[in-house]
């Protein structure tokens, strides 16, 4: 089974999580990039949100596994095999992330992360192997997570201050 | 059969390729970059290659099909979909080789290379994610496995 994606929801929740991995000699093994795009007939373009995933390997932390980075809605993103030792840092707003690891930087709307097993340090290739679309063009599990509710969520269940009568 | 990659030996080949593409409205499709290292016991490094593919797609060149551009040993870059109706530029040596084009897509690396994809690489359709750069037991698969030292000191002689 598929391990499930964890959505980054607030910047307390990524501080919490990269900041306790050891990031010695971490380096990015692998990355993938894809947009789904639609020419009318008229010519026009149509593209959905980009994508990025990449998978991070941190020999200190776990010999065999990676750290799956995935962010939606990609704006641009800086990409080195080396992350020089960096701890990560990262700027995480409601439709807003921007993540750095040294010279990785990935600025996007939001970010999410999962554990992949059976990743050694050798030739293997993970995302040639783990699509993001199916045959019939859906978003394949695990990243088909509703991220946009997901973001809302922690900010619809901040109790408002202020009387509701006041609010309308 | 794959269609082989054309390996960008000269600064000219460059500019008398990319330069005639009609770049407006084309964007960054898919992009995969893999870093494969094998270690000896112990730990020590022994080898490692890093390829990095990017597929440009050109809708006012060619709707259904989309270029391929190949880097080998790759040091960094950085990418987006947007090119902004750039033109490319390019600095070719025999093994520093700078591409850039629009705001955002700068990839420095050793050699470049380029392929055309045919089959039509619109909607949902994932390229990279079906074809492997490299082979189980380690070896650089077609098209990517081409001598790209030798081929820039050929062209250079």
């Amino acid at each position: 089974m598929e391990s499930s994606v964890t959505l980054v929801t607030s910047q307390n929740a990524f501080d919490e999580f990269f900041s306790s991995l050891m990031w010695e000699c971490a380096y990015v093994k692998e990355s993938h990039f894809v947009v789904a795009h639609w020419q009318a007939p008229n010519g026009a373009i149509f593209k959905e949100q980009p994508i990025l995933r990449v998978l991070f390997m941190l020999p200190c932390e776990l010999a065999n596994q990676a750290l799956e980075f995935i962010a939606y809605d990609v704006a641009h993103y800086s990409m080195a095999e080396w992350l020089d030792d960096s701890v990560p840092k990262a700027t995480i707003k409601k439709r807003q992330a921007e993540a750095t690891f040294g010279p990785v930087i990935i600025k996007s709307a939001c970010v999410a992360y999962r554990w992949v097993d059976n990743i050694s340090s050798d030739r293997s290739q993970f995302f040639t192997q783990e699509g993001y679309f199916d045959e019939q063009g859906r978003i394949i599990e695990p990243y088909n997570i509703d991220w946009p509710s997901g973001m809302d969520q922690p900010a619809e269940a901040v109790v408002p201050t202020e009387p509701l009568s006041e609010r309308q | 059969m794959k269609s082989p990659i054309t390996l960008l030996t000269s600064q000219a080949a460059f500019d008398q390729f990319f330069l005639k593409l009609d770049w407006h409205d084309a964007f960054v499709k898919e992009s995969h970059f893999c870093a494969a290292t094998w270690r000896v016991e112990g730990g020590t490094r022994q080898g490692e290659e890093h390829i990095l593919r990017v597929l440009f797609v050109f809708p006012s060149e060619s709707p259904n099909q989309a270029l391929e551009i190949v880097a080998f040993n790759v040091t960094n870059f950085s990418l987006a979909e947007f090119l902004d109706d750039n033109l490319p530029r390019a600095e070719i040596r025999r093994r520093d080789a700078h591409f850039a084009v629009g705001p955002f897509v700068r990839v420095n690396c050793s050699s470049l290379g380029y392929r055309w994809r045919d089959k039509s690489v619109a909607g949902n359709k994932q390229v990279f994610s079906k074809d492997n750069i490299f082979h189980d037991t380690g070896e650089i698969l077609e098209p990517y496995n081409i001598d790209w030292r030798t081929e820039m000191d050929l062209a250079l002689l």
